[in-house]
């Protein structure tokens, strides 16, 4: 039992307080309490797993009237990125070792037999808030999940 | 669990061109399941031959990853609009 209402319940029995008191201060102290948890709920709500990432380049406002422009939506399913980096796992050894040379050729020191999908999940909670929003010119590019 | 895309919408939209295509991925399923029953004794084979190269374990679970891969195309959209007014389009989405 939580301390704050054992302390409230023993005043209660040193008659301390009257009953209507203890009601009023048991309803009180646990208002916050309900309060707290349920902005956990709709804090852990908001922060769900993204589902999407989106990439769109939307032409700038500033662009001329009847002027050529290009607008481009691009919504991929997170589970395609962790189906893709599950394959890397079905390559030989002797497969991987070669592309991690040839990637280490280009300057990419990456170990892709030691990718796993797990690995994936906390860079995925930690991209969720990333937004990348880039304005250039004529056209304004955003990348963010969703 | 892992459910496929079941439908596929095409728009290509060009000067002289307009396709539209908006076709039922589930009239597929029967006939690529019936093509996986026939090419599975071959497969089999294979995964047995190449083994010890390291290639049959890949062999044997590829099937499965393409699967997984296919049900995980489900939701993409891509759409691309270019031209004045949008006067070209490229649409595809699979739900």
């Amino acid at each position: 039992m939580d301390d704050n209402k054992k302390r409230i319940l023993e005043m209660l029995a040193d008659k301390k307080i009257n009953v209507d008191e203890a009601a009023r201060l048991l309803e009180a102290i646990e208002a916050p309490m309900s309060g707290t948890s349920g902005r956990d709920d709709v804090t852990h709500e908001s922060k769900s797993k993204p589902k999407y990432l989106r990439v769109s380049v939307q032409p700038n406002t500033n662009i001329e009237t009847g002027a050529d422009y290009q607008r481009v939506n691009i919504r991929v399913p997170m589970a395609l990125i962790r189906a893709g980096i599950k394959l890397t796992s079905l390559m030989p050894s002797s497969a991987t070792d070669q592309i991690n040379e040839a990637l280490r050729k280009k300057g990419v020191d990456v170990d892709l037999g030691k990718m796993k999908p797990e690995d994936l999940e906390p860079l995925v909670d930690a991209l969720s808030d990333l937004e990348v929003d880039v304005q250039a010119q004529k056209e304004n590019v955003r990348i963010y999940l969703e | 669990m892992m459910v496929p895309p079941t439908l596929v919408r095409l728009r290509v939209l060009q000067r002289d061109k307009n396709v539209r295509l908006w076709f039922p991925l589930c009239i597929l399923f029967p006939l690529v399941l019936a093509f996986a029953l026939l090419l599975l004794p071959f497969v089999l084979l294979g995964v047995f031959v190449l083994w010890y190269s390291g290639w049959g374990k890949t062999l044997l679970l590829a099937g499965p990853a393409m699967y997984r891969l296919f049900c995980a195309l489900r939701g993409l959209e891509i759409d691309i609009k270019q031209g004045s007014k949008g006067s070209e389009r490229i649409f595809v989405s699979l739900k």
